[in-house]
């Protein structure tokens, strides 16, 4: 049986745990928390009053508690509700430990959840605090394995054990980013994806029901951060797009899923021909299958396939942070597809006996301009302008004729709303017409240049169809809303430039910039990435050289350990008077062969003597005042050492002039 | 220095009065143990004997902890779930507690590189008894040395050296036997820092110890018989300055004789003996006894109570006699030649 846990490892074990916690409280429920760092702390007090490990009857209905409080809360075992299981074990098994065996599971354990945080978040903040429960795993382990710190209370001992452990973790962080660096990446999961279902993220969808869901547009988290390969002018127009829906049942819009399926019509996308922006996308996990593409995307450098109605679509979900590069055509109308009768079909559908208000108004309307696109739009946008509608995010519900009722009664809406009504009036006029969803604008960091886009930057628009020209962007929002479409890429406090920007901002701008550095460098880091990086080494990435590079990487490994092992550092340093007698028996040597081990010094001079006697006065001279300052008490300090050295220089000239002996007599 | 691990039980009513039986092991955890021992075995012999002594890396072993191997487990699955989601501060922790555990192993293994034990010194003591035994262990490096177990035989010791520096261990060994016993290996063993590698190490030294006899428990009667009183006589003849004789080391100063001391040049001691105390036989051949080691113990016994008393003692065995006399010295004599007796090839050279 291991030994019994003192009171000190105990704490240190608790404080690991608890500093573990505080990362994962921040998604916890409260009353998790609340209830896990209770019974840590009823524990904690229960040992200054020396009651050991509770007994079953307490354990037993803490343990059913904790199932409940579970299933409560996350319903099973996802990845939200295990995670939360496993804390509130280890809670349950902190205060069960008596034995150092119990203490060295929960650190372990500990370790295993540091990392099991990053599914839920790999911001820099949170890595370099994950850096702290770390430290105080392993102060933790260096403790429970001490042998004299379970018997005494020692400063100095507590404080070496606090330093090893900060040292090992800063000797071995550059070996971690080797490893990091060269461990061959997967390319596919072997397994499947993380359970995120439960996390409910805010993202882009194929579906848009006007007035049902308001959540992604207050959501301040970050959607991507873009770096463009030219800086654009701030008062360029961004419109990011996302899926592109088609259907409408008369309520919801939803994109068409089937034709992805379609061979055929997969490939029948049509992209402009030039370029005009290119770009780098870190894209932060949406669980869905969208690349986000600047205005009219012509390519992206990771598989994808582009779908007729230009929505680029990965094969599955992405659920970590992806970077890719994006090519775009700004400022030109999206090109017809192959297939421009299939769009053309689509795009006039509406669903029966909904909303007769708005479609009569609509066919009144198309009549009026003759069927003219353009005229219509232009018709329907001044509606919006001049009929007193309003922007706002707290629209009112809206019933079963939601455009009828938008559009005759509430009046209020964001760009949802307009996109909505305004796609279904073109159609109901007669002109194609589709929604796109995607985000806006975003916030151009003027520190280092990168954008980032908000889940609160999603907005809805339209495209119409030109006939033999392509699909005209139209959006009805900016229409009614200007302010909300106008903001030129830039935060309202920002829209003037850097230097005017006061210190807070300043601070956050540049943490900011780190902030995309870190996602840039870091988490978008993956077989791909990886691969580049070897291909930039000069290799290809073929396993032979993989293994090689393993092998190197090895090899370093090795060669810290024995750098570690050797620690010239550590070594003392030689005495400066032994230096100078090596000095002294090397000029020697020829004729005294080495000195023999133990020989004192006088005994060797007087050898030395005899066997150069035209030198003698020099020997004498060093060997005297040697054995003076050797044996004086004192360390030699620096002016005695360096007449030393010259005596021996002395001898060296001397030596010069002296015969040499031959080979046989040169080893006594 | 010593520092025993104590072991108190924890709070499990159901168990309190059951004794602390073997852990019970399965074949598997056997039979390793049983290889552990061997290879054990294998490294001792393999060890350099004699000092000072100083470890590297041709006598250092390290091999993984039980929770080094369970730590490994868990960085695996950190590691694999890592690559599998790509994450990748996930996975820069998994590496960084690898690369933790790959130096830990370093710091385990030049936790004892160059440990040198320069000096070991044991003392004589009766069989069954404490058997004092003093290491002294140097660095030679700026490193300070600390939770490195020391095992001498059953005995456990925590070690600590400061950098640069020395530490001495003051420990016990239990004497079995008499004659002459050699110390045995000296273990050195750490898992510091974090438990995860668990380096060892042997010293040999070939220091021996003499364990005279055990003393006979009780006090037998002291064998006052004609032969004494013979020896006494024989002894009383000839000596010019009797009832005087040489200082000895250890002789009280108030027994010094001063005005003869100053006549002879020479410190004497006036003799304790009392005219009606004879010098003793300590004969071998008329000791009781069932065995061989029994006559001895009571023997040893014997030498102790003569010099309590203050008897002059002859000691003789087989053929030889040694004495009569008293003192230290002597008694010293009589020890070591009862503790090797019979054991000849056991004389150190």
């Amino acid at each position: 049986m291991s030994p019994a846990l003192t009171r000190r490892q105990f704490d240190r074990v608790t404080l690991a745990f608890v500093a573990c916690m505080a990362a994962h409280a921040t998604w916890l429920p409260v009353i998790h928390t609340v209830v896990f760092l209770t019974i840590v702390a009823l524990r904690r007090w229960l040992i200054t009053v020396h009651l050991k490990a509770w007994p079953t009857w307490i354990r037993l209905p803490l343990l059913i508690g904790l199932l409940l409080l579970v299933r409560e809360a996350f319903g099973g075992l996802g990845r939200n509700g295990g995670t939360a299981l496993l804390i509130g074990l280890l809670a349950l098994k902190l205060a069960e430990s008596e034995r150092r065996r119990d203490g060295l599971i929960v650190v372990c354990a500990t370790l295993f959840l540091i990392t099991i945080r990053f599914l839920f978040g790999e911001s820099l903040t949170l890595t370099l605090y994950m850096l702290v429960p770390t430290l105080l795993c392993f102060w933790a382990l260096s403790e429970l394995h001490s042998q004299s710190a379970a018997t005494q209370l020692d400063k100095a001992l507590v404080r070496r054990y606090a330093l090893s452990a900060l040292k090992t973790v800063a000797v071995a962080a550059p070996l971690a980013l080797l490893l990091w660096l060269l461990v061959p990446r997967l390319a596919e999961p072997l397994w499947g994806k993380p359970d995120v279902s439960d996390d409910a993220r805010t993202g882009l969808s194929d579906e848009m029901s006007p007035g049902k869901l308001t959540e992604l547009l207050v959501d301040d988290s970050i959607a991507m951060r873009v770096r463009f390969d030219v800086p654009p002018a701030p008062t360029e127009q961004f419109y990011w797009r996302g899926p592109v829906l088609w259907r409408f049942d008369g309520e919801t819009w939803s994109g068409m899923s089937n034709w992805l399926r379609n061979p055929r019509l997969s490939e029948g996308a049509r992209v402009p021909d030039s370029v005009n922006q290119r770009y780098e996308v870190m894209l932060e996990p949406t669980d869905r299958p969208w690349l986000i593409l600047l205005d009219v995307p012509v390519r992206a450098d990771v598989e994808h396939s582009l779908t007729l109605d230009l929505q680029a679509m990965r094969k599955g979900t992405i659920n970590s942070l992806l970077r890719y590069r994006g090519e775009s055509m700004v400022g030109v109308m999206a090109p017809m597809s192959a297939f421009p009768e299939t769009e053309r079909r689509w795009g006039l559908r509406l669903p029966q006996s909904y909303n007769p208000r708005a479609v009569e108004l609509a066919q009144r309307w198309s009549q009026e301009v003759g069927g003219n696109a353009r005229a219509l739009s232009d018709r329907i946008l001044n509606h919006f302008r001049t009929a007193n509608f309003s922007y706002s995010l707290s629209a009112p519900e809206l019933g079963r004729d939601s455009v009828d009722d938008f559009l005759f009664n509430s009046r209020v809406g964001y760009c949802e709303h307009y996109a909505s009504a305004y796609t279904f009036m073109m159609r109901a006029g007669g002109v194609p017409a589709r929604v796109v969803t995607g985000y806006y604008g975003g916030y151009l960091n003027p520190f280092d240049g990168h954008m980032i886009v908000r889940n609160s930057d999603a907005h809805a628009w339209a495209e119409i169809a030109i006939p033999d020209q392509g699909w005209l962007r139209v959006d009805p929002t900016a229409a009614v809303a200007p302010q909300r479409v106008d903001r030129s890429g830039l935060g309202p406090q920002l829209a003037g430039d850097w230097s005017q920007a006061s210190w807070g901002d300043r601070l956050l701008i540049m943490a900011d910039a780190v902030g995309t550095w870190w996602n840039r460098t870091m988490l978008a880091f993956d077989a791909r990435a990886q691969l580049a990086l070897l291909e930039n080494m000069g290799l290809d990435g073929r396993w032979e050289q993989r293994a090689l590079l393993l092998i190197g990487a090895f090899l370093i490994f090795v060669l810290v350990g024995a750098l570690i092992i050797w620690a010239p550092w550590r070594r003392r340093r030689q005495d400066p008077m032994i230096r100078l007698h090596r000095r002294f028996e090397a000029l020697l040597r020829p004729w005294l062969g080495t000195r023999p081990e133990g020989l004192p010094a006088q005994s060797y001079a007087a050898q030395a003597i005899a066997a150069v006697p035209g030198s003698a006065a020099e020997i004498k001279a060093f060997s005297e005042s040697f054995v003076q300052i050797r044996y004086a008490g004192t360390d030699a300090d620096l002016q005695q050492q360096r007449a030393l050295n010259d005596r021996l220089t002395q001898l060296q000239r001397s030596l010069r002039d002296q015969p040499r002996p031959r080979r046989a007599s040169a080893a006594p | 220095m010593i520092s025993t691990v104590q072991k108190t039980p924890g709070w499990r009513p159901w168990r309190r009065n059951q004794p602390s039986a073997p852990p019970r092991q399965s074949w598997l955890a056997r039979w390793g143990e049983g290889l552990l021992n061997r290879f054990d075995r294998y490294l001792v012999g393999r060890t350099d004997q004699g000092l000072p002594r100083r470890l590297n890396r041709r006598c250092i072993f390290i091999v993984p902890t039980r929770f080094g191997l369970f730590f490994g487990l868990v960085l695996m699955l950190i590691i694999g779930g890592g690559l599998n989601f790509n994450n990748n501060s996930a996975l820069l922790f998994g590496f960084l507690f690898v690369a933790v555990a790959w130096v830990s192993m370093h710091q385990t293994f030049n936790n004892l590189n160059s440990l040198t034990l320069v000096a070991a010194h044991a003392d004589s003591t009766f069989a069954a008894e404490q058997l004092p035994v003093r290491l002294d262990f140097v660095t030679a490096d700026r490193q300070p040395r600390s939770e490195i177990s020391m095992a001498i035989a059953s005995t456990r010791a925590l070690l600590a050296v400061p950098a640069s520096g020395e530490a001495r261990v003051d420990c016990a060994l239990t004497a079995e036997r008499r004659g002459w016993m050699a110390l045995p290996a000296i273990r050195v063993s750490t898992v510091w820092p974090f438990g995860l590698f668990y380096a060892w190490a042997y010293f040999r030294p070939q220091q021996r110890a003499l364990v005279y006899p055990r003393p006979w428990t009780g006090r037998p009667a002291l064998p006052e018989g004609e032969a004494g009183q013979a020896m006494a006589r024989r002894r009383a003849g000839g000596e010019e300055f009797a009832g005087l004789r040489a200082y000895r080391a250890g002789d009280p100063p108030r027994r010094i004789a001063w005005k003869a001391s100053a006549r002879q040049e020479q410190l004497l001691v006036q003799q304790q003996e009392h005219p009606s105390a004879p010098d003793l036989l300590l004969d071998l051949q008329r000791t009781p006894g069932e065995h061989l080691e029994e006559r001895l113990s009571r023997l040893c016994r014997w030498i102790l109570m003569a010099e309590e008393g203050q008897r002059r003692y002859a000691l003789r065995l087989g053929g030889t006699d040694i004495g009569p006399d008293s003192g230290p010295q002597h008694r010293e004599r009589c020890l070591r030649a009862l503790a090797v007796f019979g054991h000849p090839s056991a004389e150190p050279g």
